[in-house]
């Protein structure tokens, strides 16, 4: 039971919060134009609609009657059209909008969180209403504000096109269904209404008993008592609407009626043709089931949309395991021991094929998982136009690239870091009045450019802004304040910069509704580190700042270099490695503390001996024997001394278990491992943990 | 299993029996050092008898390493290590299922299921020192089996 009702409160979760995020775009889009159009009305309107109806499905009361008024609001600009409100209301309907928006995020955050929704709601009805009265006051409101208040549902088709109230069994709808909801599934009215909502998608023309279910909750108990009627034009329109209702929620029985017949007898034993399962989330269900019909919820907007379905994360992860399982044992079987020596035509031209297509299939799965930033990119409009808004200062954001496809894991992962990096542009980054740009020669309109780009195995996000730029001095002055950095040392800009992204720097000394809690950048560094990303800054003072975030496309999958020491093996992420060479003990250069260095390219470079760091038994001593690695990672660049290179490999990242994790393993450099062609298995190493950890061992 | 504890719980014969049943739990006794440690079948998902272990740098000494165990990397928690016994060379792994998360255990051998009834089983004695044992009972056969606590082996 329990995960029949997750399922539906992750989809509603998902169908709200797609929603939402339509709704900022197209709020955004409408407050640059200064006016909504007539499109847009409509959008609004019906995505408050369906968020009404599903949240009141869901029984979240507070979310439906804001969307209700809401909903009512944009009914009335509907009908008459924008214009409708004055100029001056403008600034105060999209202000009232966005807050509603925020509103409605909130809530779906507290379900999400399991937390009770809030009841204080009063605040923002009010404000929507005042607002409807303002509309209608300026309008000719006396003709029109009665109906069109007391009647949001202006969506439904009898009201414009059908007579008023056609009696059950009129002689223009003969063809009629009659409809059983689940006994004692509460709020008839509004499952009705929602099924009439997917009716439309059939056809639009048709009457129902009773009617105005959406508005009449005394509706209610007619419908739970006699059923609901829904009476078409024609046989064919009737069969249509018949598909509609079986896919529809919560309907416990239906029968084809006619209008000959009077008031059908109430059917109560449940034919088979519902399967209980679709009982369920009309909405959720409609998406799946009846692809015929367009889907009356998120997509029914957004046409393409139709042929997608959304996936549970964890069913895309599972698959990639099985995938990367699949190509591990297509490996085993084709290069078994036993197979040594026999000339094997037919298999090995049929292995070719495997391989094919087990590499394909490897493609698509990874491909599955492959988002466009778009959406994270979107959500910074909104940050950008609310601070802009509240600090009085004009910015404009310009988003380039938002198509590149990154991991969806990568991308939830990248989205704070993102958000965080915007805010302090628009906060500390941009100047603090306008004259101060006039005077610098800059628009005045600060900018900031977010961009996304692929190279490689890589995608490059930067955050560059115009602002004042990044003072080195003033950084530097309290990264010593703070004790991060000595007094008397040189520091190069870039190390300056970095002391920014150190734990407990904030530059701002004032905590500000957005920044400056004394969290900043080293909250980004982390959250960017944990996606195997990398963060740098540069800056020129007065001119600007600029964040790049570095990101591998997909934690899943990387290059590696196999790497032995004694019968250990060891995966070297392939973009850390500079170059590897054999040397003899001479030309090792020792430290007073008996440190091991390597001089290359006119720098020398401590030495690290994987065996000592790893404490192993087995492995080279000589460094004749071995084989010297040059990595360079982060900021760090020294050379790792191991027994042998076995070649480079496509690997298969594996998270080790939790339980080993609990000994900080992380911290000496081991971050995962993964499952070689024979079944054993290769620990991965990341660089900059290992010569961190090496260096706290003493190494 | 856990399916066939709910198949008992809701037969129809009657609740007596349901409470006789239930008061009987399954061991898989595992031999460490001449100790018989008895882990609830329930939370035995496999044995292996013969598995590469790959060394894993960097944890106690106890912890021997992971194995892959078709695709899916487990710890290795050495039994005589963990409990300060001199480590021996061919072993067993028993895959055991704890708090949702899959450790195997090194055993010198597994000998066989017993069935015991929750009341047999008694406390240790308070002024005993070790952590992983949350319990003992005597068996039918004689010799005494002592109740292994996997969560504890997780966590301590």
């Amino acid at each position: 039971m329990g995960s029949g009702n997750d399922s539906i409160l992750d989809m509603y979760l998902y169908e709200t919060n797609t929603l939402l995020e339509q709704l900022d775009g197209i709020l955004l889009a409408s407050e640059q134009a200064d006016t909504f159009s007539q499109d847009s009305v409509n959008e609004i309107f019906r995505i408050m609609h369906t968020i009404k109806g599903s949240s009141a499905m869901m029984e979240f009361n507070s979310l439906m009657t804001v969307a209700h008024r809401i909903e009512d609001l944009f009914f009335i600009i509907r009908e008459k059209t924008i214009d409708v409100v004055p100029e001056a209301l403008r600034p105060e309907l999209f202000d009232m909008i966005f807050q509603a928006v925020d509103f409605f995020r909130g809530e779906i955050e507290k379900v999400e969180n399991g937390e009770a929704l809030s009841d204080s709601i009063d605040s923002i009805v009010d404000k929507i209403n005042s607002l409807i009265d303002k509309i209608q006051g300026g309008g000719d409101a006396a003709a029109e504000s009665a109906p069109a208040a007391q009647e949001p549902d202006g969506k439904s088709a009898p009201a414009q096109e059908a007579p008023p109230a056609p009696a059950p069994g009129d002689k223009d709808y003969p063809f009629g269904i009659h409809v059983f909801f689940d006994e004692g599934s509460g709020m008839e009215n509004l499952r009705a209404f929602m099924l009439l909502n997917g009716l439309r998608d059939f056809c639009s023309d048709f009457v129902s008993f009773p009617e105005n279910v959406e508005n009449d909750p005394s509706t209610s108990d007619i419908i739970a008592e006699q059923g609901f009627l829904i009476w078409f034009r024609s046989r064919e329109e009737r069969d249509g609407g018949i598909e509609a209702v079986k896919t529809a929620g919560s309907v416990r029985t239906y029968q084809p009626v006619d209008a000959k017949q009077a008031e059908p007898k109430q059917e109560k034993s449940a034919p088979a043709e519902e399967p209980p399962a679709q009982a369920e989330h009309p909405a959720a269900k409609q998406e799946e089931s009846a692809p015929a019909g367009a889907p009356r919820s998120a997509p029914a907007v957004q046409h393409p949309k139709e042929s997608l379905i959304s996936v549970n994360l964890s069913k895309l992860d599972q698959l990639m395991a099985v995938v990367s399982e699949i190509v591990i044992t297509e490996s085993m079987v084709t290069s078994s021991p036993d197979l040594k020596g026999l000339r094997l035509d037919n298999f090995t031209k049929s292995a070719r094929d495997l391989r094919k297509l087990t590499d394909d299939l490897q493609d698509v799965s990874m491909s599955l998982r492959m988002v466009p930033v778009s959406s994270t990119f979107q959500k910074m409009n909104r940050i950008v136009r609310d601070m802009s808004k509240k600090l009085n200062r004009p910015a404009r954001l310009t988003l380039i690239g938002e198509d590149t496809e990154v991991d969806k894991t990568i991308v939830d992962g990248i989205s704070d870091p993102i958000m965080h990096i915007v805010r302090n542009s628009m906060d500390h980054g941009l100047e603090e009045n306008q004259a101060d740009r006039v005077a610098a020669g800059k628009d005045p309109v600060g900018e900031i450019i977010l961009s996304a780009r692929h190279t490689g195995s890589e995608v490059i996000i930067e955050i560059k802004d115009d602002g004042r730029g990044a003072d080195t001095q003033a950084i530097l002055n309290k990264a010593i304040r703070q004790g991060l950095a000595y007094p008397d040392q040189e520091y190069s800009p870039k190390e300056i910069l970095n002391f920014m992204m150190m734990p407990g720097f904030s530059t701002n000394t004032e905590v500000t509704e957005y920044s400056g809690r004394g969290v900043g950048l080293d909250v980004v560094k982390k959250n960017v580190a944990e996606v195997g990303g990398t963060v740098s800054i540069s800056s020129e003072f007065g001119k600007g700042m600029t964040t790049t975030l570095k990101i591998p496309l997909t934690m899943a999958i990387m290059d590696g270099m196999e790497v032995s020491v004694g019968d250990s093996l060891f995966t070297i992420p392939i973009n850390n490695i500079i170059s590897s060479m054999k040397v003899s003990e001479d030309d090792i250069v020792y430290d007073p503390a008996r440190g091991e260095m390597m001089k290359l390219r006119d720098n020398y470079y401590p030495v690290l001996r994987a065996k000592n760091l790893f404490q192993m038994m087995d492995g080279h001593d000589n460094v004749g024997d071995g084989i010297l690695i040059w990595v360079e990672a982060g900021e760090s660049s020294y050379c790792l001394f191991v027994d042998e290179l076995l070649g480079e490999q496509q690997i298969v990242v594996k998270p080790l278990p939790s339980y080993i994790n609990t000994f900080g393993v992380k911290n000496y450099g081991i971050t995962g491992c993964s499952i070689l062609g024979d079944g054993s298995i290769s620990l991965i190493l990341d660089m900059a943990n290992v010569y961190s950890g090496g260096a706290q061992g003493g190494y | 299993m856990s399916e066939k504890n709910m198949e008992v719980n809701t037969s129809p014969d009657g609740t007596e029996e349901v409470a006789a049943e239930a008061q009987v739990t399954k061991y898989m006794i595992g031999v460490s050092d001449g100790l018989r440690y008895g882990i609830d079948a329930e939370q035995v998902e496999t044995i292996l008898t013969d598995h590469t272990i790959t060394h894993m740098p960097c944890v106690p000494e106890y912890v021997r390493g992971i194995v892959n165990l078709r695709g899916q990397i487990m710890p290795v928690i050495d039994l005589r290590l963990r409990l300060g016994k001199p480590p021996k060379d061919d072993c067993i792994i028993m895959v055991v299922n704890v708090e949702s998360e899959t450790i195997s255990i090194l055993v010198d051998t597994v000998e066989k299921m017993v069935d015991i009834p929750r009341s047999a089983i008694l406390p240790m004695p308070t002024q005993s020192h070790q952590k992983l044992v949350s319990g003992m009972c005597a068996l039918p056969d004689g010799g005494t089996m002592l109740i292994l606590d996997c969560g504890l082996l997780l966590h301590g």
